[in-house]
């Protein structure tokens, strides 16, 4: 028995921030400037009272305008936004959606890497004949994370949530997956306070960057340098790594989509590992980085805009927060 | 060719590459005084770290890392092609 990737959508909250809004916010910033380098000019967000959880919802209604929803025996949620510290807002999602009690159901706390971990655990649960059809979804608000006033991290992070259906089939498609972790890095994207080391501190002191963006350690801080640094260095190889694992070349891989982290790092990469820029998805001008959904988006996206077809072999990768990387190739 | 030598010509190279990509002019024909940190953005100087990163690996068969982003100070070591040798040698 296989599995496959057959359904998929996604959806975007309502609230649009615009960079034309952001220039007014922060006039003493070149916004332009930022915009060409990262690739991104609007980007959608949570309004105060809509959660990760609701935008789940949301993007599984959608889904199930094609596909029948008491199929599924199983349900993963990938977040790191969510509503409670327990239960999951996987088993609250359970009920908001009106799915058999018989479904298993729980959360993975996993960021930009999270779509990979999350079909590594679908396709393993299929295997094993634990589960048939897995409903996995990615559902993220980093907005909710970020300070008012650190431009950077606004700029390139947008909310959204993403739902496929991995289903058991007769033929492998989703092929040998390569995955790692670094935790050297984890300070170099974090939320420090909220947990059960630092609880949330009102009186947080505000820190000032270099490129004067503020933040507290509430918030969400990223060290763009150090995570493009990992990037460089960590993502050509494991590239490598998933062709030889799963005996394939580069001249057999029909299209790739990586993590939409930003245009310049996507662009980078394509270069790094010497593609051809046709076969390289690169758009997040108007959703910006959607965290653990960008993946799913990029994929339903290539395959509307006729990028990817019936047959075609894609190699997916995910990367980031942890440090954590995954990468895999799936047949459409 | 002494060790700095060398270094000097791995940041060259990889500033004429950067220079080509990021459409630098005065990275196309970069010397010991080329002045860096004025003409890049916080992206670039880590494509360049990594390009500096493996050139050296190349030549001295030997890992690396030329960016310290948690030094507060670290760009001050790209301010030009000598200082940044400097920094190089001294790892």
């Amino acid at each position: 028995m296989g599995s496959q990737i057959n359904f998929i959508d996604y959806y975007l909250p309502k609230k649009i921030v615009s960079n034309e809004e952001l220039q007014t916010q922060f006039p003493d910033r070149d916004i332009s400037k930022m915009a060409n380098k990262i690739g991104v000019y609007k980007r959608h967000v949570v309004d105060k009272e809509e959660t990760a959880l609701d935008l789940a919802e949301k993007s599984c209604n959608n889904l199930f305008k094609t596909y029948d929803k008491d199929k599924i025996d199983f349900v993963i949620l990938c977040t790191q936004s969510p509503d409670y510290y327990l239960p999951t807002s996987a088993c609250l999602l359970q009920q908001r959606l009106g799915l058999s009690k018989n479904v298993g159901a729980f959360d993975v706390n996993q960021g930009c890497s999270g779509f990979i971990y999350g079909l590594t655990i679908a396709k393993g649960l299929i295997s094993a004949s634990i589960a048939k059809n897995v409903l996995l979804v990615m559902s993220e608000t980093y907005s909710k994370h970020i300070n008012s006033s650190d431009l950077g991290n606004r700029m390139i992070f947008g909310d959204a949530s993403s739902a496929i259906v991995v289903e058991h089939g007769e033929s492998e498609k989703i092929g040998n997956f390569v995955i790692g972790t670094d935790g050297e890095g984890a300070d170099n994207l974090i939320v420090r306070n909220g947990g059960m080391k630092c609880r949330f501190d009102i009186n947080a002191e505000t820190i000032v960057s270099r490129n004067m963006d503020e933040q507290t350690n509430n918030d969400l801080y990223m060290n763009g340098s150090e995570i493009f640094y990992f990037v460089g260095k960590q993502i050509p190889q494991v590239v490598e790594n998933t062709l030889l694992k799963n005996n394939l070349a580069k001249k057999d891989i029909d299209y790739y989509i990586f993590h939409q982290a930003n245009e310049y790092m996507i662009d980078f990469l394509a270069k790094k590992l010497k593609l051809n820029k046709n076969q390289f998805y690169n758009n997040i001008e108007d959703i910006g980085n959607t965290v653990s959904s960008t993946i799913p988006i990029a994929l339903l996206r290539s395959i509307s805009e006729g990028l990817v077809k019936q047959g075609d072999k894609v190699m997916l990768c995910g990367f980031g927060v942890g440090y954590s990387w995954g990468a895999v190739i799936i047949e459409i | 060719m002494e060790r700095k030598e060398k270094i000097k010509e791995i940041v060259i190279n990889s500033l004429k590459k950067l220079g080509k990509e990021e459409m630098i002019d005065g990275f196309i024909n970069a010397n010991k005084d080329t002045k860096i940190q004025e003409s890049v953005d916080s992206m670039a100087i880590v494509v360049l770290s990594v390009d500096i990163e493996e050139g050296y690996k190349d030549v001295f068969d030997k890992e690396i890392k030329v960016l310290n982003d948690q030094d507060p100070n670290f760009l001050t070591n790209f301010r030009d092609v000598s200082t940044l040798v400097e920094y190089i040698n001294k790892l």
